[in-house]
Order: C-alpha cells, then sequence, then structure tokens
C-alpha cells in the first residue's frame, strides 16, 4: 500500500477477546494526523480496549495495525521496538495513574530521563515549562497525594507530553472527577486540539466531543457502528442502537 | 568383697522389710488391673540401648523394660513418658512424671535436689573416638548437654588439653554429629559407646583410654517422694531376686550384669535412702547467694550470648533482604522455569520448620560441602547462617511478592505507556512502592527471625537462650535467667522496631499529608 501522510495509525479487522466475551469485534479505523477522534458507546462496548491495543497496552488477538503506513508487527516485536511504538503516543488514563512514590517534576520526567535519555538537567527544564502549560508549576515539588483529582490529571496529562507524542490517547480522562474540575481539564485538552495535536478520546461527555472532535464513532458490542463528523453522528444518527444511546443522555 | 556386698544385700532387705513402708509386692500383683493406678516414668529415648523409640514410636530399651517391671513390681500400671534429657529434671520438678528411669547417674548436686533409688547399674564415662584418632590433642570432643560427661570435663579441663568440646541436646545428634564428621571423638557411657560399636552405628569408632570414671544410674523422684523411691528399692531387690534383672539386662546389654559391682554400688550408696518422713535427706546447701551477686554473674554471660543473637540476626537480615528481593521479583518474573523455581522455594522453605533446616544445614549440607572441598569449609555458624538466610528469604520473598501483587495495575499501565521496559517498570515504579507496602510485614519478619535464632542452639551455638539454659542447669535457677534472657530480647526487639518504624516514616512520606489510601 501507500502510505497516506495524513493518516498516523490504522487499523484493519482488530480483534479482541477476553476468554469467551469478545471486546473488538474486527475494527477498521484510521487516526488522521492532527485531528480529534472521538469514541463514544455505552460501556463494555470495546472503546477503551480499543485504545489499549493502539499502544499495545493489550495485544489484538488478529487484525493489523500500521503506523504511518508501516505495519507493526506486534507478535513479533522486541521489548526496545514495544518501547520505540509506546513512545510515540502519550496516553492519560481515568485514574490518572501518577507514580505515588515521586514527586510531580519527577513524575512528569521519569519518561523523558529513562526512555529518551534525555539529560536530567534538560529534562526538569522541560518538565516545568509543561508544568506551567498546564498551570501547576507551583506544585513541581508535591506528592500526588497532595493534588486534586483535576491537579493529578493535569500532572498525568504533562506526563505524557513530556514524551513528546505524535498522538495523544486520552481514556475517559474526566470521568473520575468532580464536576467542577472537568471544564478546566476540557480547556486543557481544546487548546492542545487547537495547537495541532492529533488525539484519540475516549469520552461519555458528548457535549465535550462535539465541541472539540473532527470525528465522532460510535462502538457498540465490538464494532464502530457509525462514524462521521459530530453534526452528523450526534444530530442524524442512522442507525437505531445510536439513536437508544443517544437518547439515554437527555434527561 | 564380694561376700561383703551379698551380706550386706540380705540385711539390707530386711531393713526394708522391717520399715514396713510401701505395700507389699505380692499384694500389688493381685490387684485388678482396671483398678491399677498409673505410674509416670520418664527417660530421653535417645540413649541406645538404655532408652530409644521403635518404629511404632513406643520406648524401649534396657531403661524401658526395668520402667515397666519395676511399676509392674510395685503394683502400678506403667505409663513412660519420653522427655528430652535436656529438660528432663524440670520435667519432674513440675510433676509431668513421677520418676526418672532413663540412665541418670546419682551425683552429689542431683542429690541436692532429688531423691535416687539405689543404683539399679553401673557403668562409666568412657571416651570413644574414631578409629586411629593418634591423639586427641587439637579434637573436636562431644558430650551431651547437662551430663555428667559434660560436668567432669568441666571441672577436669586437664584430663582432655587443647580440646574442642561440643555440647549437644541428645545422644543422637552426638551420633549425627560423629557419622558426618562434626567431631573425632564424644564422651558417653561405656555400655552405650559399646553398643554403637556393636551396631556400627557412631561410624568406626573404638573405646580411647581407660574409664574416666564410674558412676552408678539410678531412678529420680521429686524430694517429697520417698515413700515412693522406698517401693522403686524394694521392686528392685524383687527383679534381681527373680531373674527379671538379668533377663533384661541380658537383651540389651549383651552379657551377664555383674551383680557384685550393682551390690557394692548399693552398699555406697546406702546412705541416700530416704527414711520415714524424708528424714536421712542429704544436708541441702541453703545458702542462696544474692540477687546481685548471681545477676552479676550471669549478665556478662547472657550478653556474650546476646552478642551472637545479635550477629546472627544482622548478617541474616542484611543478606535475606537481598536475596528475599531477588525470589520475590522471581515470581513475577516472565521466565517460566524461573517463576516456578521461585515459587517452589518459597512453598518448600516455608513448610519444613527452621529446626529440620538447621539440622539439615548443619548435619546433611555443610558435611557433602567439607568433604567435597577436603576440609571444614562451613562448620556450625556456617550452617546456622545458611538455615537462617534460607529460612527468611522465603518468608521475605512472600511478602514481597504480595506487595508486588498489591501495587495498583494502572501502575504498569502508565509505566509502560511512557515506553518504559519490563525491568525498568519493576526496578523504577514497582518495588519502591512493593517494597514501601511490604516493609511493616518485612520488620515483623525481621522479629520473627531474632527469635528464632534461639534454635541454633541445638546446632551447639551458644547464644542467648542456650546460655539461660545453661545457666538454669547450673544453678538450678529457672526464674532469674530466663527473665533476664526475655529482657535482651525485647531490648534487641524494641531497637529493631525502632530502626524499621523510622525507616517506614521516610519511606511513606510520599503519603503524608492527605493521607493517600492504597
Amino acid at each position: 500500500m501507500t502510505a497516506n501522510p495524513l493518516v498516523e495509525i490504522e487499523t484493519r479487522d482488530l480483534r479482541k477477546s477476553f476468554g469467551d466475551l469478545t471486546v473488538l469485534d474486527g475494527v477498521d479505523f484510521k487516526v488522521r494526523r492532527h485531528q480529534v477522534h472521538a469514541l463514544i458507546g455505552p460501556s463494555g462496548s470495546g472503546k477503551s480496549t480499543f485504545l489499549r491495543c493502539l499502544n499495545l497496552l493489550e495485544y489484538p488477538d488478529a487484525g493489523e495495525i500500521f503506523w504511518k503506513g508501516e505495519p507493526v508487527r506486534y507478535r513479533t516485536m522486541r521489548p526496545s521496538e514495544l518501547s520505540r511504538h509506546r513512545t510515540k503516543m502519550g496516553m492519560v488514563f481515568q485514574h490518572f495513574h501518577l507514580f505515588p512514590h515521586r514527586n510531580v517534576l519527577d513524575n512528569v520526567v521519569e519518561g523523558p530521563v529513562q526512555v529518551l535519555g534525555t539529560p536530567t538537567r534538560k529534562a526538569r527544564e522541560q518538565g516545568m515549562a509543561l508544568l506551567q502549560q498546564v498551570g501547576l508549576e507551583d506544585k513541581a515539588k508535591a506528592w500526588p497525594a497532595q493534588l486534586s483529582g483535576g491537579q493529578k490529571q493535569r500532572v498525568a496529562i504533562a506526563r505524557a507530553l513530556a514524551m513528546n507524542p505524535e498522538v495523544l490517547l486520552l481514556d475517559e480522562v474526566t470521568s473520575a472527577l468532580d464536576v467542577e474540575m472537568i471544564s478546566g481539564i476540557n480547556e486543557l485538552l481544546t487548546g492542545l486540539a487547537e495547537g495541532g495535536m492529533t488525539m484519540v478520546v475516549v469520552t461519555h461527555d458528548l457535549a465535550f466531543a462535539r465541541q472539540v472532535a473532527d470525528c465522532i464513532c460510535f462502538f457498540d458490542q465490538g464494532h464502530i457502528v457509525e462514524s462521521g463528523t459530530p453534526e452528523r453522528v450526534l444530530e442524524q444518527p442512522d442507525s437505531t442502537r445510536l439513536r437508544d444511546f443517544l437518547s439515554s443522555f437527555q434527561t | 568383697m564380694y561376700t561383703y556386698g551379698r551380706i550386706f544385700v540380705v540385711s539390707f532387705f530386711i531393713l526394708l522389710i522391717c520399715t514396713g513402708f510401701a505395700p507389699n509386692a505380692a499384694n500389688a500383683e493381685t490387684l485388678p488391673p482396671e483398678d491399677q493406678p498409673s505410674l509416670r516414668l520418664s527417660m530421653s529415648g535417645a540413649f541406645q540401648p538404655f532408652s530409644t523409640t521403635d518404629i511404632s514410636g513406643n520406648l524401649v530399651g534396657f531403661d524401658a523394660d526395668m520402667a515397666r517391671e519395676l511399676a509392674k513390681q510395685m503394683g502400678y500400671a506403667p505409663e513412660l513418658v519420653q522427655n528430652d534429657w535436656a529438660g528432663i529434671q524440670a520435667g519432674l520438678q513440675t510433676g509431668k512424671y513421677d520418676l526418672i528411669c532413663g540412665s541418670m547417674a546419682i551425683t552429689p548436686q542431683r542429690l541436692e535436689k532429688m531423691l535416687f533409688s539405689l543404683p539399679y547399674y553401673v557403668s562409666g564415662a568412657q571416651i570413644f573416638a574414631r578409629r586411629g584418632l593418634e591423639t586427641l590433642r587439637g579434637s573436636r570432643i562431644a558430650v551431651t548437654e547437662d551430663s555428667t560427661y559434660a560436668r567432669y570435663i568441666e571441672r577436669h579441663p586437664e584430663q582432655l588439653p587443647d580440646v574442642e568440646i561440643y555440647t549437644f541436646g541428645s545422644e543422637a545428634e552426638i551420633v549425627a554429629a560423629m557419622n558426618t564428621d562434626k567431631i573425632d571423638a564424644f564422651v558417653s557411657d561405656r555400655i552405650v559407646g559399646g553398643f554403637y560399636i556393636k551396631k556400627g552405628a557412631a561410624g568406626d569408632i573404638e573405646p580411647w583410654g581407660d574409664l574416666l570414671y564410674r558412676e552408678a544410674v539410678g531412678i529420680a523422684a521429686r524430694p517429697d517422694s520417698a515413700a515412693l523411691i522406698r517401693q522403686v528399692n524394694q521392686a528392685l531387690l524383687a527383679l534381681v531376686q527373680n531373674g527379671t534383672y538379668e533377663k533384661i539386662y541380658r537383651k540389651w546389654v549383651g552379657n551377664a550384669p555383674d551383680v557384685e559391682i550393682l551390690f557394692s554400688a548399693w552398699g555406697d550408696y546406702a546412705r541416700f535412702i530416704p527414711g520415714p518422713d524424708n528424714s536421712n535427706r542429704p544436708e541441702v546447701n541453703e545458702q542462696k547467694p544474692g540477687f546481685a551477686n548471681k545477676l552479676s554473674t550471669m549478665l556478662p554471660l547472657l550478653a556474650r550470648g546476646a552478642m551472637l543473637t545479635l550477629l546472627l540476626s544482622i548478617v541474616t537480615a542484611i543478606t535475606a533482604l537481598g536475596t528475599g528481593a531477588l525470589i520475590g521479583i522471581g515470581t513475577v518474573a516472565r521466565h517460566t522455569l524461573l517463576r516456578r523455581l521461585s515459587n517452589a522455594f518459597i512453598w518448600v522453605v516455608r513448610g519444613t520448620p527452621l529446626l529440620v533446616q538447621l539440622f539439615m544445614a548443619y548435619f546433611a549440607l555443610a558435611t557433602a560441602i567439607n568433604r567435597l572441598l577436603g576440609f571444614e569449609a562451613v562448620g556450625a555458624m556456617g550452617a546456622a547462617f545458611i538455615a537462617l538466610i534460607v529460612n527468611t528469604t522465603a518468608y521475605n520473598a512472600e511478602t514481597l511478592r504480595g506487595g508486588i501483587n498489591a501495587v495498583d495495575r494502572g501502575q504498569w499501565d502508565a509505566a509502560a505507556s511512557i515506553g518504559m521496559t519490563r525491568g525498568k517498570i519493576l526496578r523504577r515504579i514497582i518495588l519502591p512502592q512493593a517494597f514501601r507496602d511490604s516493609l511493616p510485614s518485612l520488620g515483623n519478619n525481621l522479629v520473627v527471625l531474632i527469635k528464632d535464632t534461639s534454635l541454633v542452639g541445638a546446632i551447639t551455638l551458644i547464644e542467648l537462650t542456650y546460655v539461660a539454659r545453661n545457666v538454669v542447669f547450673q544453678t538450678g535457677q529457672a526464674f532469674l535467667p530466663f527473665l533476664c534472657a526475655a529482657g535482651f530480647y525485647l531490648v534487641i526487639i524494641s531497637l529493631v522496631t525502632i530502626g524499621v518504624k523510622s525507616w517506614e516514616a521516610r519511606l511513606l512520606r510520599s503519603r503524608k499529608a492527605l493521607g493517600e489510601t492504597i
């Protein structure tokens, strides 16, 4: 195939089961450069697993993954290749997963120093700049336990950005936050999107998806049932399943 | 001499009958068995051919047969109680049994604390050495803890110059030590040694030199059991007269008993027969040294024992922290064989008692290593370190395994997502957290270790508990030495606990303030 320079990641017929439970039942998907892709769908529809397959936190059972048109041979990858693949994508989790035994700045510089081999001093300078960007430069020496949920998520975003990723994978990053924290994080992400960051966002926040996404994909039972622009998907759903899903948000 | 003995015996017998104490043996035998009260007699069960246990666990041997026949003769149902030699006197004094029928030599020190029957056999102390040993100088000689042999060697160091004395808890370990090159010679009963030679039980040994001394062996009772002892004497006499004694003696020792020597020994010990109302009790030295004086002699000894306890604990604790971490990581290794080996190690070591591990390290492993190398590379101390380190390693590994598994899976995800490899994730993210969370349990393992060092006395190492026991044997004062030992342990463990707590506090600083809950 000829590589489309605008496609960062492509999956073809991606399949994944946990025992008897089929979670991904043949997913074809393209992540386009500088675009924000929102994955929506009911719980258990496979969107989080799909996200984790992209950076190989989970290994697919079958199917192909391409990075910039190059096949990712995940079955035969050496640890160093796996590491390199993962560093191209930053990931932020619902429950932050900060390293509790490291202070805020050390959480951010761990990746650059340990994986990229950035000199500590330089990594710290960059880390401070990132903390400034997420509005936490005064918390550099604080422990994760001393932060609010929103602050923890900002640190987690800074930690992901510190690796200078080409794609950002966001897994329900505001679901565990108190309501008053959510808008701040959403603003931060919107800013990143406007700066041209390629993102894949798993979210239940349809308003945020509509606002920031270029493309929305509706997952159900391991398939992408519908995808398209936010207006198309959210306002003119084709399938009953999407209509049912959307109606469950209108109270 | 012989005639004198016979005359003495007969007159003695008449004397006993005349005093009219103790039930008549003939009467006792007519009692129906179910009405018979039982008489509890103790022996070590580790002193062939006098007492040992058969395959089904019954006590057998000369002492066992004598105990049964004596009890029957006295009109009691015999109940034989196995008790380690080291604690056999304490068992008597605390009423665990009524008599010690366990080859206990009659000595002035023991007569101060117990009553003795007339001797039921006469033997002597003999050195037995590996065949062909040219000189005892520089050799390793074993004795049983709290035996007359141990006392003798203590009091007559001139008899055995330039030797290294090893003290074991029982003859069983001495035989094992002889078979595994731990010692070159040992002091034991001449009959016992003769039995070993006949059976080849202790390797190729031979008597060395003359008898060290002759000793008469009696049946011991509590000081208030004068009537019982008089019954025993009567029963003993009856067994000698009706031939039962000779039969038992021939069965276990192999030749006929020298009754003349036995009788002359009866003459020697007749003055210790308690009269009615405990008259004729030997003078007991009631004068007790002052508390301070006792404590001042005791403390330096105990302190030296505590130093060994401390040394064993510190070296083991530090080493086992590292090895425990390695095995603990092994249990989560990606390599299947490594994981299985680590789990198997933990399973085996945690599933076997430390005392068994100590004996295996000392008698089996150390001996194998020494034979391979051709010199004594691993002694008792080395074996103790091996067993303690292996044991503590398994517990630390299991603790750490639990700690590793308790770290949130999200930590793996987060670290992997920034491209860290498995080794780095373990080293930099998982282990520090697992270690921090395991520290209280690791500290607990350390406390258990310190207390477990009290077992190494079993392989001749003179640590704190061993010293305390020894002081108890020497002074007969049970309370103070153990109280002091307990105090030493408490101090050591308190210091360690404080140390662990402060380390814990430092590692937990990342949780301070808002009190993160995991």
